[in-house]
């Protein structure tokens, strides 16, 4: 019997996922999550290729890969509210600059 | 249109920065955006119980002042799930699998909704939470291609049903 973390894991399995070309991403990482309202939820972090031109993205594509991963979660019993957050990685680095 | 001039601030404030973003035009970007859709799916539902008509606008705002944020996230929250639970769906058109299927135009709209009130909150309020660019240019793609495909969606009852439930969502679900 997978535990919820195991089947979240899973869920959120790069080589599973069907995701649009035109955003390619590097990895996924999930934590458990209370929204503002104080509902349990998921929080994805989506890290995408640096190559990703955010200015021109098409937001069918945006769509079409925030799908995929929900329908991946309850395809695997999660039901939790994704709120996925999409980042590069030197978004993140600049994050920690700002920290330092 | 308000969601039109709403979503092109936020799209402004995003980009203002030519170089690293400060977090304050990240922050009002979200909340602009999130704005924008609070007010087309409003005005949505609004246009849909009393009418269209110049002359109806008066009842159209009146209306519009009952609806709350917290009822409309819960209600999208549910729909961008794309399926309800048993005691709202009760009657209505189940597909193959025996489940009623919100169709995509209703779910994506309804996902990026419930994802934008949060973010909204959070930019407003929490200062642990950091923005990036890509998520905000990114959330505000989609907000656009939400609207323009909710927008070409507009004979389903299906529609009517989720714009109805943006005001109706808590007693139907706590049936």
């Amino acid at each position: 019997m997978l535990t919820d973390e195991q089947r979240t894991r899973e869920a959120l399995d790069l080589r599973k996922l069907k995701l649009p070309a035109s955003l390619p991403v590097v990895r996924i990482e999930a934590e458990d999550y209370t929204d503002w309202t104080g509902d349990d939820a998921l929080r994805i972090q989506v890290v995408l290729d640096e190559s990703v031109d955010v200015y021109h993205v098409n937001g069918k594509d945006v769509g079409d890969l925030k799908r995929a991963i929900h329908d991946s979660l309850i395809a695997r019993g999660i039901t939790l509210f994704p709120y996925i957050w999409l980042v590069k990685q030197s978004e993140l680095d600049e994050a920690d600059d700002d920290e330092e | 249109m308000v969601h039109d001039d709403l979503l092109a601030q936020a799209e402004l404030l995003a980009t203002i920065d030519r170089r690293r973003p400060k977090q304050v035009n990240l922050r009002r970007a979200i909340s602009s955006a999130y704005y924008g859709l609070f007010h087309y799916l409003v005005d949505q539902s609004c246009r849909m119980q009393m009418g269209a008509h110049r002359a109806q606008a008066a009842y159209r705002h009146a209306i519009a002042r009952g609806f709350t944020h917290a009822t409309m996230k819960q209600a999208c929250a549910s729909f961008g799930g794309g399926t309800l639970k048993a005691s709202v769906s009760q009657g209505l058109p189940r597909n193959a699998s025996g489940r009623y299927s919100v169709p995509i135009p209703v779910r994506e709209i309804a996902g990026t909704f419930a994802e934008l009130q949060q973010k909204r909150h959070a930019a407003d309020y929490d200062w642990s939470e950091r923005f990036g660019r890509s998520d905000v240019l990114t959330l505000i793609q989609q907000a656009k291609q939400d609207i323009a495909q909710f927008d070409s969606f507009r004979q389903s009852n299906d529609r009517k049903f989720f714009l109805a439930c943006l005001w109706a969502w808590k007693e139907l679900a706590n049936r």
